[in-house]
């Protein structure tokens, strides 16, 4: 005999229709002081083409560590990272 | 009368007269006064991009850097550690390994604090920078600067932005008379004379933003200031004539009709 059904009952719906995907979660970090929220963990200069920066005119600083240019493409901004994006302005 | 070249760390710069990149009402008013002032290095400062608003134009569209050589500043620190990160960032930013190092000690009047100067000197250069500290006018901090490996000294001649002048002239020249590396006057200038006083205590250089980018008319300021370093240097070397308390004619005594 089947199972009474009773909707008001928690998780009467559970076994319902399709399962619902894992809602991915996004990376959050810190960018320039501020937090920042990117789609997936990206490379500087995968980040750097989102924000469009010149990756030759700045500097920049993974978890306070200063990122040579050449790897860029090779350090990954993963959730809870700290970055900093610096570049030359107006000074005496 | 030939001048002897100005050389920093082994590098030959054609005016003596280093400007700064601050304060002006746009990039292009910044650009016609560097021009006129024929100065071949401006400072820059090293700060955040601002990540949000991608529109604002970027300083370098503004300075041909084939002709002028780009000193990034520690501008802002107040410790050590800060200029040290912010010089470590400059140069990663920027095309050498120069900086123009400060290390500011009070908020109001920015004056140096000399120790953490002294401290982060020695620290960036053994990490093979030039450094080019800004500090006051004690000829014992330079002094120390220049043990500590520093490129040159930077006294300033009054505080940052005052327009001030040469406060202390006479130890501008005791540094100049003590240092071993060249000596840039650097801070307070406000007029074209104050440029050429501290050219004629025997500076090798002065640096100055804000009696540019201040004045009312920057690119005329830039040519007067052009011109007094130029001529304070001359007046320099020409040997001027000693102080004297009371006259002594210029014209001759003998001859004299009616006498």
């Amino acid at each position: 005999m089947a199972e009474s059904f009773d909707s008001t009952k928690a998780g009467a719906f559970d076994s319902v229709g399709p399962k619902p995907e894992t809602k991915k979660a996004k990376v959050q970090i810190t960018l320039n002081g501020e937090p920042f929220e990117i789609e997936q963990p990206l490379s500087v200069v995968a980040l750097l083409d989102q924000l469009e920066i010149d990756a030759r005119r700045v500097a920049v600083e993974h978890n306070l560590a200063i990122i040579k240019r050449q790897r860029f493409p090779e350090v990954i901004v993963n959730d809870g990272d700290s970055v900093e994006i610096v570049n030359f302005v107006g000074g005496g | 009368m030939i001048d002897s070249p100005f050389v920093i760390a082994g590098r030959t710069f054609a005016s003596r007269l280093i400007i700064g990149t601050g304060k002006y009402s746009s990039h292009a008013v910044m650009a016609r006064a560097h021009e006129a002032s024929g100065a071949d290095m401006v400072t820059v400062a090293v700060r955040r991009v601002n990540v949000s608003d991608r529109s604002r134009e970027s300083l370098l569209d503004y300075i041909d850097t084939n002709r002028m050589f780009i000193l990034p500043n520690t501008a802002g620190c107040y410790t050590a550690d800060e200029a040290i990160r912010t010089a470590r960032l400059g140069r990663e930013a920027g095309l050498s390994n120069w900086v123009k190092l400060e290390v500011i000690g009070d908020e109001r009047t920015l004056f140096p604090d000399n120790e953490a100067v002294i401290e982060a000197t020695q620290v960036l250069v053994r990490e093979g920078f030039v450094v080019l500290p800004y500090t006051n006018d004690d000829p014992i901090a330079c002094r120390k600067l220049q043990d500590a490996g520093a490129a040159a000294v930077m006294p300033l001649g009054a505080p940052i932005g005052s327009g001030l002048g040469i406060q202390n002239p006479n130890n501008i020249r005791i540094i100049r008379e003590f240092a071993r590396v060249p000596v840039i006057v650097d801070a307070g200038v406000g007029t074209a004379s104050d440029a050429a006083i501290a050219m004629e205590l025997g500076a090798d250089g002065v640096l100055m933003n804000t009696a540019i980018a201040g004045a009312e008319d920057p690119v005329a300021m830039a040519t007067a200031m052009k011109h007094a370093v130029l001529a304070g240097r001359l007046a320099h070397l020409a040997g001027r004539i000693p102080r004297k308390m009371y006259a002594t004619a210029s014209s001759p005594i003998e001859g004299m009709v009616g006498r």
